[in-house]
């Protein structure tokens, strides 16, 4: 997940989670999780299969609404508002899978990605130096909410680190220090 | 020989109806995999809004009799005034029931399908009523015996030019792109940013218009409308877009003139093999039958699995 900065009020949070929890019908998938992403910072979301890390995305991200507490973008509360206007305002994320539409082109793939955009040449610039265009994204230290199965990269490409178990944030802390924890790493580094 | 052909084209001119209609049936499926039961109203509605319009431009810009002016007026008319109603639908009565299971969103339909019927019978009574012609319509003698009326050539002309418009709609435009991309995935085309409640309302208008534009057409042919044309219409039109493959846009069009087609032949050549014309309407239900059982995922439907 990219969070791109949009307002010119410096916050040093980005994106802050408060007491969410949330539910699919009588299933509670998160209970009371709290985190925060300050400007600049790659922070990485791990724990194992089912633990809820697609349910914590998927509620940042607007697709699902917590059933309690708060998320803040930039400082403004975004539970509750549609995914496509999040979109606009800096967070993105690419659907799960392979998240290709295969109904649609190749080119009609790409150009989905700047469905929100108006200016076509630059789409059609964009789209044809695709790669370019990845490698600009890192070098600009946009703020990254890393979601991986690979425990082991995550930690090393990542500044904070919380660790979700069962629908709940059970450590937290610097990347490194997570790495170095013996019981991280016997449950999820297989050391 | 002479019955075959012109059955051929009382039926694929019936079948262009058909189509006209399993699109928005096709469309709206595609979309939200929701049979719109109401759709087959709307088919109705854009008749009574054409006869409406018709009487209104006759008294008020003396545009009364046949005239190709009055005939756009009122296809015009019709199709956004029913295109309307579709968005209004779908905004009031489906939307606030999406989130909970289908079954939920198609009983509010099959709900909103009586509250349209009973809210004209109540309103229009119901009787039949004549729509005024705006066409002089005549007849031209093929070969033979066979023959096609002004009309025919109408309905043939107008669906054709509205099916291309469809297709340039969804293949060629932005908004088609994304009614393309949120039929395939809901959540994965919301996060490209794209307003899927705007594209779902967006599909409703089309949808509602096209079968709008079939009620006028109709009603130019064979001119008696009443409340409930749109049930037995709407359900040949439903198997119509069951028989192409149900949420595929050529399988609607393809699927309308097979049953529009096979309903003709009944009557030209059914009571040889011991069925009456008056089994005419049962045919597109046989062929319902057959396709649940054989293909039920239609001619032109793909047989693969839906994600879970
Ligand atoms: N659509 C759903 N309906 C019901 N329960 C779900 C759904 N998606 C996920 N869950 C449940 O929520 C919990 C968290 O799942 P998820 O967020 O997908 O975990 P992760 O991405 O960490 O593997 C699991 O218990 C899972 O079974
Ligand atoms: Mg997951």
């Amino acid at each position: 997940m990219l969070l791109t900065q949009n307002s010119k009020l410096k916050t040093s949070f980005m994106l802050t989670i408060e007491n969410i929890s949330v539910n699919y019908g009588a299933i509670e998938a998160l209970t009371n999780i709290s985190m925060r992403v300050e400007q600049g910072e790659v922070v990485t979301l791990i724990g194992a299969n089912g633990a809820g890390k697609t349910t914590t995305l998927r509620t940042i991200t607007g697709l699902l609404e917590p059933t309690e507490g708060r998320i803040l973008f930039e400082g403004k509360e975004i539970q509750g508002v549609a995914t496509h206007k999040l979109v606009a305002r800096g967070i993105s994320m690419s659907p799960e899978g392979r998240g290709v539409f295969a109904n649609l082109s190749v080119r009609e793939n790409l150009q989905m990605g700047a469905y929100l955009r108006k200016n076509k040449t630059e789409i059609a610039e964009d789209v044809d130096t695709i790669f370019e265009a990845i490698d600009e994204i890192r070098s600009k230290g946009t703020t990254i909410l890393l979601v991986e199965q690979n425990a082991h990269a995550a930690l090393h490409h990542s500044d904070r680190a919380y660790v979700l178990e069962t629908g709940k944030i059970v450590m937290e802390g610097p990347s490194k220090e997570l790495a170095a924890d013996p019981r991280i790493k016997e449950a999820y580094l297989g050391e | 020989m002479d019955t075959f052909v012109q059955q051929l084209i009382n039926g694929l001119n019936i079948g262009a109806i058909y189509a006209l209609i399993a699109l928005g049936y096709t469309m709206v499926y595609g979309i939200l995999r929701l049979i719109n039961f109401a759709h087959g109203d709307i088919y109705m509605v854009g008749a009574f809004a054409g006869y409406g319009l018709a009487y209104f431009i006759a008294a008020n810009l003396g545009l009364a009799g046949a005239s190709w002016g009055a005939l756009l007026i009122v296809l015009v008319g019709a199709m956004i005034t029913a295109a309307l109603v579709g968005m209004a639908i779908e905004r009031f009565a489906y939307r606030p029931v999406r989130k909970y299971s289908r079954m939920t969103t198609l009983i509010t339909a099959i709900g909103v399908s009586l509250l349209i019927e009973n809210l004209f019978v109540a309103r229009y009574g119901g009787m039949g009523r004549g729509f005024p012609q705006l066409l002089n319509d005549r007849t031209y003698q093929l070969f033979g015996n066979a023959a096609i009326s002004k009309s025919q050539i109408l309905i043939f002309v107008v669906s054709i030019a509205l099916m291309l418009l469809l297709q340039w709609i969804i293949y060629k435009t932005r908004v088609g792109t994304a009614m393309r991309a949120v039929s395939f995935n809901l959540n994965s085309s919301k996060l490209m940013g794209i307003n899927t409640d705007a594209i779902i309302t967006f599909t409703f208008a089309l949808g509602s218009a096209l079968a709008a534009a079939a009620g006028v057409l109709t009603a130019q042919y064979s001119p008696t409308i009443d409340p409930l044309m749109g049930i037995t219409t709407g359900l040949k039109a439903f198997v119509a877009a069951v028989l192409g493959g149900i949420g595929n846009i050529p399988g609607a069009v393809l699927g309308g003139l097979l049953i529009g087609v096979a309903e003709t032949m009944v009557v030209g050549y059914g009571a040889n093999v011991g069925i009456a014309s008056t089994y005419r309407d049962a045919v597109a239900f046989a062929i319902l039958i057959l396709v649940l059982l054989l293909r039920p995922s239609g001619l032109l439907g793909s047989t693969v699995q839906e994600k879970v």
